[in-house]
């Protein structure tokens, strides 16, 4: 049987996608869910895949930090209530200031750095988990849509209904081997995604026209 | 003046720990800048470079400030 190649073009999108796209979710991909995003690549992207979903966590889950920040912040204003603060050179309590913005920057930067970068996607060909854990660990996972057995989500407390966001956990047919799913059940489990019932639309979508395609022999 | 020397003992003290936490945080800004790089280079999005800009920038604003506080306390 001649193998045939058929790229997904605009015109062969999912039909979720197409409506994501239409009701504006192809815009910046800073977004918590962004459909076809512009000018996005990731590491071992196939010459012709596509990108058709770009997650990640919902913004809103960056509050504790921010609040966090907000409150240390003020800190150093209540220094000289402190005795051991009190008691050394004003110059010393200027570095003490000077380390502790410095550190609240770097807590930020690092929280700025993971939340933007754990992202999740979704492709024409594969599903992709990317996790940075801390500074110096990451943890890459991919598998095929033809191998997705199970796709479901879950919206768990009240910030996850009021902002619509929730966990994705996607089943495979193989055993999953993999750091990332000690906490999380499966190794794709897209954490806090926002439009959770449209994410499982759109990979249920691409696993019918995996199965419709493999009945019609066509692979790739 | 017994006090005094107390006082000037803990400044010592403390200074010196503000120094080198400082300074382990400066290296800690340049891990950052490097990670920064390989986050990008695994999911590249047109801003990444917004994000290696601010690694940088606060690496350099470590730095100067370090420099700062080792050379005047």
């Amino acid at each position: 049987m001649p193998e045939v190649y058929t790229k997904k073009s605009a015109d062969n999108l999912v039909e979720t996608v197409k409506k994501l796209v239409d009701e504006g979710f192809s815009g910046p991909p800073w977004r918590s869910l962004t459909a076809c995003p512009p000018k996005t690549k990731f590491e071992a992207q196939h010459e012709k895949e596509e990108i058709l979903l770009l997650m990640r966590r919902h913004p809103i889950t960056n509050l504790w930090w921010m609040a966090l920040i907000a409150m240390l912040v003020g800190v150093p204003l209540f220094w000289n209530e402190f005795p051991l603060v009190t008691n050394v050179s004003g110059s010393v309590q200027l570095a003490l200031v000077v380390f502790w913005y410095l550190g609240l920057a770097f807590f930020a930067i690092q929280n700025l750095l993971l939340w933007f970068y754990n992202v999740y996607i979704v492709t024409d060909e594969r599903i992709i988990d990317v996790d940075f854990f801390g500074l110096l660990y990451k943890n890459v996972n991919a598998t095929q849509i033809r191998k997705i057995e199970d796709v479901n989500y879950s919206q768990v407390g009240m910030m996850s209904s009021v902002f619509n966001f929730g966990n994705v956990v996607i089943q495979t047919a193989a055993e999953q081997r993999s750091d990332d799913t000690s906490e999380e059940g499966s190794a794709f489990t897209f954490g806090a995604v926002s439009n959770p019932d449209q994410v499982v639309k759109v990979i249920s979508e691409l696993m019918e026209q995996e199965e419709k395609e493999e009945y019609e022999g066509r692979t790739r | 003046m017994e006090n005094l020397i107390q006082a000037l003992s803990l400044s010592l003290v403390v200074g010196l720990l503000v120094k080198v936490s400082l300074v382990l945080l400066t290296l800690l800004s340049l891990v950052t800048v490097r990670q920064a790089g390989l986050m990008d280079r695994v999911v590249s999005v047109p801003i990444g470079n917004w994000f290696k800009r601010i690694a940088w920038g606060f690496f350099w604003t470590c730095l100067v400030l370090t420099t700062g506080v080792i050379l005047i306390v």
